[in-house]
């Protein structure tokens, strides 16, 4: 067995001996050598592959830089807040203000409330104004908030945000009287779109 | 391997196969490919040579350093540069030999030990004729395609599964031809000893 094994070994070794004898015999001839150099020479001068790989990879990178900056832009998103109370009299008080954040792009694709989309529609509304009705009220200048009052009582609070935003006809705001009768359009969704001077005639009626 | 590959001069043999056809990538100097060559250059030619002839081995040879030109870009480090040039040199010698032709499956597959028999007897008869004329050589001309260039892989040092890679085999097929292939020249060699 061991002489079997023995054999073996003894086969291994003169079969990698006669080997590596027949490859020493047989080398590679130096002109194949010269000219696979020479080809390595002539494909690095000018490769279109490598050119057009390497464009696409700086064009790629230019994509995605681009890309990446505009998604991570922050926008303004603006929204639209209604806020409803009662006092212990039970009347009604809207308070109607404007919020401003600042978000990445990204981010502000999905994230759309009802609140923007209120502001979103004020803005369009803004456009075909004539298409509502006017409600008449009382516009009184507070503290820090604007206040209408209107005939029925109801109370809208609106923040100067907002009001830097409603269309408003004709006249400066600083130039109203003190307890300006005015016109107050409504959005579909109970968002003032605008507010004007109410004509000498119209009033609330008492009650 | 592969991370050898990636970062070639931090980690491994810088004359490494794989390192200098990493460097090669990078640079595009020259003398990577030159030592690269130098390295493997032999060995491939040896091989094509022993499998066709002078002339084609050249055309295949040059043919496969192209290719490795083409594509090193490409070459992943998931098998060493060797394997991975034997692997395309083999695929355009066996195209050649389609194009020409010349490829027969009967030499290849596992008819070989049928076919081994017969040419046992005729090459007996050539032994006993001209005994000491009987080079490695001519004794590894006579094994049949797929037996020679299993027993050339393994002796220019590729494992089993390197074997199993380049030819597109399983590994109990690239066994069976390595031990017929052995079988075969060890009756000559058994007889050269006699």
């Amino acid at each position: 067995m061991s002489e079997h094994k023995h054999e073996q070994t003894r086969f291994e070794q003169q079969l990698q001996r006669a080997y590596q004898q027949s490859k020493a015999n047989y080398p590679m001839p130096k002109k194949i050598r010269q000219q696979i150099l020479q080809q390595a020479d002539s494909s690095k001068r000018f490769s279109y592959q490598n050119w057009f790989r390497n464009a696409q990879l700086v064009l790629g990178s230019i994509f995605l830089t681009v890309l990446g900056y505009l998604m991570l832009q922050p926008v303004s998103i603006s929204s639209y807040q209604i806020v409803v109370t009662y006092t212990d009299n039970a009347t009604k008080i809207e308070s109607h203000s404007l919020t401003v954040r600042s978000l990445p792009a990204v981010v502000a694709q999905f994230s759309v409330d009802e609140n923007q989309q209120r502001y979103q529609q004020m803005l369009l509304a803004q456009h075909r104004i004539n298409q509502f009705h006017a409600e008449l009220g009382v516009l009184h200048r507070g503290q820090q908030h604007w206040q209408i009052t209107m005939c029925n009582h109801q109370v809208v609070s609106i923040d100067e945000a907002l009001l830097q935003q409603l269309k408003i006809y004709d006249t400066q705001l600083a130039q109203w009287q003190l307890e300006q009768s005015i016109e107050v359009y409504r959005g579909p969704q109970g968002q003032i779109l605008a507010i004007k001077p109410a004509a000498q005639e119209q009033q609330c009626p008492l009650s | 391997m592969a991370l050898s590959f990636f970062l070639p001069a931090r980690v491994g043999n810088a004359s490494s196969a794989e390192s200098l056809l990493a460097y090669f990538s990078r640079t595009g100097q020259r003398r990577y490919l030159e030592q690269l060559v130098a390295q493997c250059g032999d060995d491939l030619y040896y091989f094509l040579l022993k499998q066709s002839d002078e002339k084609m081995a050249e055309e295949i040879c040059q043919q496969s350093w192209l290719k490795v030109l083409e594509k090193h870009q490409s070459f992943q480090g998931n098998s060493s540069f060797k394997t991975w040039l034997f692997t395309i040199a083999r695929n355009c010698l066996l195209d050649e030999f389609r194009r020409q032709q010349r490829w027969q499956l009967l030499d290849l597959e596992e008819e070989v030990s049928v076919a081994n028999e017969k040419w046992h007897d005729d090459v007996m008869l050539q032994i006993s004729q001209h005994r000491q004329q009987l080079l490695f050589e001519q004794q590894l001309k006579l094994l049949p395609f797929a037996q020679r260039e299993a027993l050339i892989l393994q002796l220019e040092g590729f494992s089993l599964s390197e074997i199993a890679a380049i030819t597109s085999q399983p590994i109990e097929t690239v066994k069976s031809r390595l031990r017929y292939a052995r079988q075969f020249l060890q009756q000559f060699c058994g007889a050269d000893n006699e």
